[in-house]
């Protein structure tokens, strides 16, 4: 009997066993196969084997033949740099051959890659699959002096770089509900370039990924020329969107899409930006990329020159005169630059000090594997590697930076309230973007296409950039916090300083440009278009403008005085655009995409947005599920009670509550590139029409008068002869 | 406002005469500030500058950061909150920038402070003669002056003097005190902000190696590593100060810092009815509170309890007396127990 119970009981715990590891190998099979085509038909996303026509097959003596001539080129150029001083020119020419002849020299500029190529039999480069035959695991050093060995390509799928948002505790911005972003949360949100509303590029990057637009440079029968576009240009994944499986709790990234990862761009010495342009195939559109064995052979650190490939697009601008990478626009295809710069601070030799200086990007941003770390200060939603590593003037300079001035002493203690930006940075360049207007494009007859109109454009101080308080935080926009140290309660940027362009030639720059866009628009009314541009809170009802005082005063104010803020100089920007006015509150609303190709081609912005739109990812995000995951807490951050997901379009037009609006104040970007050896001069600030406003500051008015009045400075400025007279009046007073 | 005259601005003008370049000699200006009319003006003109927290340069010799900072809070609660800043820089410093001669002042503080009947009277002329027998005037007189130790732009006595015929004339300290100041008889300052004041004195160079050891070019002392014969260091450091050992019990003036291995070094020194701390730190406070609460006061029990100084005789009898009592207690109940199981038994 008692045997017999023994045995059932086995039995039954067999068979519970059996059905347990049934149910797992069913949820992981599914999880495996199933997930990932469920979550592409959700979301609209496509992901296949990438290739590209780049990754060619050598012979061994094409290899050979390769080889030499790269190493010639590196070797003779380093020699030519050496001997650049040798003034005779006989001379330096023996002294270059005799350079590169030197086993030393050699040693110092060869490509040592090209060694491990012959070794190893590698005759084509396959993208990560090529690299991580050799460099499956890396050792990462952090700041704390520790070390770790991980896997490269985990290393690479969890950067910015790659995913270009963070679900972490990350961000040094706050909601306009006073909550800092994914750190006073219990439901921590991605955020980050993928999905933070911006009007500097106007678009969304599922929307404007990779696109083909057809421009028309020779008129409207010329010949028609096919240009790139797209956020994807600046993304080291090759594939047809963003990183979209990273914004998911679950999931993970294709091996296909792994594989498509362009290691070469950081780290070629010769990866060619004519490379870089949108290629079509069955699956879609998306980036080309170098994979030639010349590439792959110069392999080396990443350099100033490799970051700069994507990054001068938003220091310098397109525009910029000494943007290496925009000077290669693509071999067919070429890619459209944009003539507004974003922050308009290079960072070249021409006009930065460090990058003149021989300084590299990983000198002051040191790396800690793939991270790379932007600093624990901002103001804008891009995501941080590595939010508590600083990035500073500091970790270089002492607090006691200035040596040589015979004001250094002041100079140093100047220190404790200003930013080394502050004087260091004397100007943006021309390019610098202040005003954008998508709502009214301009047709670019050079390029063939219609372009958003740049309202203003201005690099110079107090016009395309002013000083603000900053404690190294900003709002859920892109507005700089802080307060003056003395907690007066009079410093109130949000509806001062980031409300307010009333330089006066600032106006009449706008007032321009609003009088030449009427020709185009008889329907702008030029007043009410300066008005709004240049004073935006002229676009709020007096209800909402006091809920605004009052979000600040509640929520804002309190982060405003945390920490220690110093005077920064801020890039100012605002941008009209549609925007659903069903998700709106005091600081702004809900901004609506534009359709890249459709906007460029028929210069119609509404007919652009309804394409935006259209995309299933832009649906998804008006249906519950998305509502629940992120976008109720995104717009409480936003200031903004929930998410309204009543869709945008009605009867096949954009809805009525989709309306044309400014955003309620200016973003300030940090600019902290573009630094100059000599800084401002003291009568820059220090009088009563200085470059700095010290009453919009937040200053006591006896502080003030002290401020803008100086004795000091009386002496400083007085020609020789005047010092000489005023030393004998003392001498005859004396006697 | 008085017209300032500069001597440098003479050698400037000679420089010039003598057909120099007139730019070089400019080089080193001489500009005249507006005079402050009263003491606090004064402050305000030059705090316009020295309240600047990173107000400083590095010194060309040393790579050092030479910091001229003045933190305006510390100053206005210093002893010397009322004076003009020309009452002890009194050469050049009206001139932007300050001419190197201005900088190269030489202060002492007993000019200022001995046989001078407008300053409090004082004891200077005894602390200059401890202060020479000290071990680091005698190893080292070059480096060190009353600075050293002491930034007169946030000084603050401790406490009175203790000798009545020293003490001040009442209406000379209300010039700078309030009347609540010398509540219960002296400037009440917390024993345990006192110790952190003082012993800030010495660590601000003994816990930084790097100061000790470029004055003596060798390597700096590890303070834990000296100290590691007494129990619980961190808790000394925070309760007692430096001083307290470091000195000579007959030390009035607490300015002849004694080498290391004379300093007090007995635990029965301090942990003992006749503690020498009564002579030192808790000298003042003691004596003060045992005028106004008598014997059951509280510096030596409550404010900082030191093992074997409680000194409270009654408080010891009654404590054995409690313990006595327990054990008696303790004995009766069991011997009760005992001989009540031993009758059930039977």
């Amino acid at each position: 009997m008692k045997t017999l119970k023994r045995q059932a009981g086995r039995i039954r715990i067999f068979k519970t066993l059996f059905v347990l590891a049934g149910i797992f190998l069913v949820g992981s099979l599914g999880y495996k196969y199933l997930y990932p085509v469920i979550f592409e038909a959700y979301t609209g996303v496509v992901n296949a084997p990438l290739t590209y026509e780049s990754s060619q097959k050598l012979t061994t003596t094409e290899f050979e033949a390769l080889a030499r001539e790269l190493t010639h080129d590196a070797r003779y150029k380093e020699a030519v740099a050496v001997s650049a001083d040798e003034e005779n020119e006989f001379a330096r020419k023996l002294k270059i051959q005799m350079l590169m002849n030197t086993p030393s020299f050699r040693a110092k500029t060869d490509y040592r890659h090209i060694d491990y190529f012959r070794h190893a039999g590698i005759k084509q480069y396959e993208g990560p699959k090529t690299c991580l035959q050799c460099h499956e695991t890396m050792v990462v050093h952090d700041y704390e002096g520790n070390h770790k060995t991980v896997n490269t390509m985990d290393d690479i799928l969890d950067t910015v770089h790659f995913k270009f948002q963070s679900s972490g505790r990350v961000f040094s911005t706050y909601g306009y509900d006073g909550r800092r972003v994914n750190a006073d949360s219990a439901m921590p949100i991605p955020i980050g370039k993928i999905n933070r509303a911006c009007g500097v590029p106007g678009s969304f990057s599922w929307t404007g990924w990779a696109k083909l637009v057809e421009a028309k440079p020779h008129g409207e029968d010329g010949e028609v020329e096919i240009r790139s576009e797209g956020c994807g240009q600046c993304h080291i994944g090759g594939n047809y969107h963003p990183a979209t499986e990273k914004m998911m709790p679950i999931g993970g990234i294709p091996e296909e899409t792994k594989q498509g990862i362009d290691c070469l761009i950081c780290h070629s010495d010769t990866y060619d930006m004519n490379q870089r342009y949108v290629i079509e195939d069955d699956y879609g559109m998306r980036w080309n990329q170098d994979r030639s064995m010349r590439a792959a052979m110069t392999v080396s650190w990443a350099r100033s020159k490799n970051c700069l490939n994507c990054h001068q697009h938003n220091m310098g601008g397109d525009a910029y005169e000494h943007n290496v990478a925009a000077a290669n626009l693509g071999y067919k295809n070429k890619r459209l630059l944009h003539h507004g710069a974003k922050r308009a601070n290079p960072f070249a030799p021409e006009d930065d000090v460090h990058a003149a200086a021989g300084i590299i990007c990983t000198d002051c941003h040191v790396p800690e594997g793939h991270k790379i770390p932007r600093g624990i200060k901002g103001t804008d939603l891009v995501s941080n590697d590595l939010p508590f590593k600083e990035v500073a003037c500091e970790n270089c300079h002492t607090e006691a930076p200035h040596t040589k001035s015979k004001d250094r002493v002041i100079l140093n203690g100047h220190i404790a309230r200003l930013a080394c930006e502050t004087c260091h940075i004397l100007e943006l360049t021309e390019y610098n973007v202040v005003l954008r207007d998508w709502v009214h494009p301009t047709w670019n007859e050079e390029e063939g296409i219609y372009t958003p109109t740049d309202v203003y454009r201005n690099g110079e101080v107090g016009k395309g950039f002013i000083y603000l308080w900053f404690n190294g935080n900003g709002t859920f926009l892109a507005n700089a916090l802080g307060n003056n140290p003395l907690k007066t309660d009079t410093y109130n940027p949000l509806m001062d300083q980031m409300a307010n362009l009333d330089h006066p030639e600032v106006v009449a720059a706008v007032r321009e440009a609003a009088i030449k866009l009427k020709e185009t628009y008889p329907e702008i009314d030029v007043d009410d278009y300066v008005e709004k541009a240049t004073r935006p809170l002229t676009q709020l009802s007096a209800k909402t403008l006091a809920q605004r005082r009052r979000t600040i005063e509640q929520n804002l104010t309190p982060v405003m005085n945390k920490g220690e803020s110093k005077i920064y100089p801020f890039k100012l920007f605002n941008a009209i655009m549609y925007e659903d006015m069903g998700n709106q509150g005091p600081f702004g609303a809900m901004i609506l995409p534009f359709d890249y190709p459709s906007y460029y081609e028929t210069g119609d912005p509404k007919l652009s947005v309804m394409q935006a739109i259209s995309d299933p990812i832009v649906k998804r995000m008006y249906e519950l599920p998305f509502k629940e995951y992120m976008m109720d807490e995104f717009m409480a951050y936003f200031g903004v009670d929930e998410w309204n997901t009543t869709y945008p379009v009605e009867n096949g037009e954009l809805a009525a509550n989709v309306e044309a609006n400014w955003m309620r104040q200016m973003g300030t970007l940090m600019v902290n590139h573009g630094i100059q050896k000599d800084g401002r001069k003291c009568e820059e600030c220090h009088q009563e029409n200085g470059i700095i406003n010290f009453v919009m500051l937040g200053y006591p008015e006896e502080r003030v008068a002290d401020l803008q009045n100086l004795p000091e400075l009386k002496y400083l400025n007085m020609p020789v002869a005047e010092k000489e007279a005023m030393i004998k009046e003392k001498l005859s007073k004396k006697e | 406002m008085s017209i300032y005259f500069n001597p440098f601005a003479l050698a400037s003008l000679v420089l010039i005469l003598s057909g120099m370049s007139g730019i070089q000699a400019f080089e080193l200006p001489t500009i005249e500030m507006p005079t402050a009319e009263t003491a606090t003006d004064e402050q305000k003109h030059c705090l316009r500058c020295h309240s600047m927290q990173t107000l400083g340069y590095r010194d060309p010799v040393t790579g050092g950061l030479v910091n001229l900072h003045i933190p305006e809070e510390g100053f206005k609660d210093s002893n010397h909150q009322a004076l003009g800043c020309k009452d002890c820089h009194k050469a050049g410093f009206q001139d932007y920038p300050h001419p190197p001669k201005a900088k190269q002042e030489s202060l002492y503080c007993v000019d200022c402070h001995e046989d001078n009947p407008n300053m409090i009277p004082s004891y200077f002329a005894e602390i200059e003669r401890e202060f020479k027998e000290s071990v680091h005037f005698k190893r080292m007189p070059e480096h060190f002056s009353c600075f050293s130790c002491h930034n007169a732009h946030f000084f603050k006595a401790s406490r009175k003097s203790s000798d009545p015929n020293r003490m001040p004339n009442r209406e000379m300290c209300l010039n700078c005190h309030a009347e609540t100041d010398f509540e219960a008889g002296g400037l009440q300052r917390d024993i345990n902000e006192m110790v952190a004041y003082d012993n800030h004195i010495c660590l601000d160079c003994h816990a930084e190696p790097g100061r000790i050891a470029d004055l003596k070019s060798g390597e700096a002392p590890d303070l834990l590593a000296s100290h590691d014969w007494m129990p619980n260091i961190q808790m000394h450091w925070k309760k007692v100060r430096c001083i307290d050992c470091h000195l000579s019990t007959s030390d009035t003036y607490m300015h002849q810092i004694l080498d290391a291995d004379q300093a007090v070094k007995h635990c029965e020194d301090c942990h003992s009815a006749n503690s020498i701390l009564l002579t030192k730190l808790y000298k003042y406070k003691m004596h003060e509170s045992r005028q106004k609460y008598g014997f059951l006061n509280s510096v030596t029990l409550n404010e900082a309890y030191i093992i074997g100084m409680t000194r409270n005789v009654i408080l010891d009898q009654l404590s054995f007396l409690i313990m006595g009592a327990m054990v008696l207690g303790i004995t009766a109940h069991g011997t009760a127990r005992w001989v009540s199981n031993r009758r059930r038994k039977r």
